[in-house]
């Protein structure tokens, strides 16, 4: 065997190695999969949010397998609105008074319908049918495709 | 008798044979500086000492402190209240990375005033804006760990905006965050950047930075087409050996800023805000007053172009001795443009850090109430009530 070819096998192997090394490592770090809750039932810091939980005219965020959702009643209905601003990921709260989702980060607006009504958000919420019953409020499907 | 110091050292000696770089090093310490160089010079020795004040605060933190989204908050709370002079520990390490900060860039502004940067020391240069890199991402990855609204928030906010950068942004702010969202796992891969990765880079490249300080001694003011100049000739022109003379000077600056450290560590202790909720983000998120020029900026630019501008940033700073300014000449004197340009840059990124402290606050200015916008503008509040809001 010349000295070549133990040369370039040994580099291979180092180099095999090497790569071998650093694909378990980026293994090992890539994000796993799933969120927080993986049932479509909203959870909120208490447990199961309930329909019952929410007066008319008011909103609350909780977590679903969707992300963050936030639910507003208006009088028999529940809206659903992806809770994390489209700006820069901040949570976004009801505010009644004013009849807007608000952003406490840097001030963006949406209305009921997640269209931004005043930036830095350039991109609307997304809208989330929701479900009631005994159990607690559930995520149906995103309206938006 | 010889004394037991002596008697180690001939033993160490005997078998190590340390009297040749003993006597190396002793000649490279007694080296003559140039004459210009005065107390700003010792900013850098400053700057060794608060950092290995960090990391020995920051190993005993360590003892207490839990990396986990469950219990880190708790723990703080623990080293902060229980633990005997936990508050002070914590309050050192706090005030400790504000101080690095500040020191940093002053000792890199002195550079730039006096030409430092130049031939033949751009690699000591590059080194030092890598470590500057390295002292913010300390900031940036510590800034999380104690697991509060703010620590919270504030990382939700400063990586989502990477995320902005097309087709690579969201799988780096993934990455980075160990998710889709800032949790857990987030904690988990910031402690051990913060705690091991950053401070291994950060001993390798301090000790390169030094080694080639000493090795190839202080800049003078001489045109870099000129001969270095030799040591005799600094001493002719007056130069002092770096020990003792310059070496007092450092200790002193360093007694110095460690009491100011002590003292603010003392009277101004580090508190904790509300545990962190990742479903009700608070009013008034703001990062920590070294990211706030990038933070305001983005609420200028679309965020795909703010985002670029701070590594845009330290690539100028990289490229001013190799691109910027190549001219032969170091003393500040000759260098009005370079100075003045930089004083600009200075400038402006201090007004958006003003801009960015100031921004959706009310503040009072001899009896009359301002609130100040997101973009920095004040408004008249009247009455004390009302907020007049422009769009």
């Amino acid at each position: 065997m010349s000295r070549r070819l133990v040369n370039g096998l040994l580099g291979l192997g180092a180099v095999s190695a090497l790569t071998g090394l650093m694909g378990t490592a980026l293994a090992y770090l890539w994000p796993m999969a799933g969120g927080a809750a993986g049932s479509t039932r909203l959870v909120g810091r208490e447990g199961p949010l309930l329909a019952t939980a929410l007066g008319d005219d008011e909103g609350l965020v909780a977590r679903s397998s969707e992300g963050k959702i936030l639910v507003v009643r208006k009088g028999d209905e529940l809206i659903g609105l992806e809770a994390t601003c489209t700006h820069l990921g901040c949570t976004v709260a009801w505010n009644a008074a004013s009849q807007q989702v608000e952003c406490p980060c840097h001030g963006a607006r949406y209305n009921l319908r997640g269209e931004v009504l005043r930036g830095p958000a350039r991109d609307p919420l997304g809208r989330i049918e929701l479900s009631a019953d005994e159990a607690g409020i559930s995520v149906v499907r995103r309206l938006d495709s | 008798m010889r004394s037991p110091v002596r008697q180690l050292w001939r033993w160490l000696d005997d078998r190590l044979n340390l009297e040749p770089l003993r006597n190396a090093l002793s000649e490279n310490l007694r080296k003559p500086v140039p004459i210009h160089v005065n107390w700003l010079f010792t900013l850098g020795s400053v700057l060794i000492a608060l950092l290995t004040v960090q990391l020995l605060t920051g190993l005993l933190l360590m003892v207490y402190y839990k990396p986990s989204a469950q219990e880190a908050y708790g723990s703080i709370e623990l080293i902060t209240n229980e633990v005997p002079m936990g508050w002070f520990v914590r309050s050192l390490h706090n005030w400790g990375s504000h101080l690095i900060v500040i020191i940093a860039l002053l000792h890199m502004v002195r550079v730039i005033i006096y030409g430092g940067y130049k031939r033949p020391r751009e690699v000591t240069w590059i080194i030092g804006v890598l470590l500057l890199a390295v002292i913010l991402g300390f900031g940036f990855t510590g800034y999380l760990l104690p697991w509060d609204q703010v620590a919270y928030w504030g990382t939700v906010v400063a990586t989502e905006a990477p995320a902005s950068i097309p087709v690579v942004g969201p799988l780096t702010q993934q990455f980075m965050i160990g998710g889709t969202e800032v949790a857990d796992p987030t904690l988990g891969r910031f402690y051990v950047v913060h705690v091991f990765l950053l401070p291994l880079v950060l001993l390798g490249l301090m000790g390169l930075h030094l080694i080639l300080i000493r090795y190839q001694g202080i800049s003078s003011l001489k045109r870099t087409d000129e001969e270095e100049p030799t040591a005799e000739e600094i001493s002719g022109e007056g130069g002092k050996p770096f020990v003792p003379y310059h070496a007092l000077k450092d200790l002193t600056s360093v007694y110095l800023a460690l009491g100011v450290l002590v003292t603010l560590a003392l009277v101004f202790q580090a508190h904790i805000g509300d545990p962190a909720d990742s479903l009700v983000t608070p009013v008034g998120i703001k990062p920590e007053w070294y990211f706030l020029p990038a933070y305001q900026l983005l609420k200028y630019v679309p965020e795909v172009v703010g985002v670029q501008v701070p590594p845009l940033f330290l690539l100028l700073l990289l490229a001013l001795p190799l691109v910027i300014d190549t001219s032969p000449e170091r003393h500040p004197r000759r260098r009005v443009g370079v100075l003045a340009g930089s004083l600009v840059v200075a400038l402006v990124v201090l007004m958006l850090g003003i801009l960015g402290h100031l921004s959706e606050t009310t503040q009072t200015f001899m009896g009359t109430s301002y609130h100040f916008d997101l973009l920095g503008w004040p408004h008249l509040v009247a009455d004390g009530t009302a907020t007049v809001e422009v769009m």
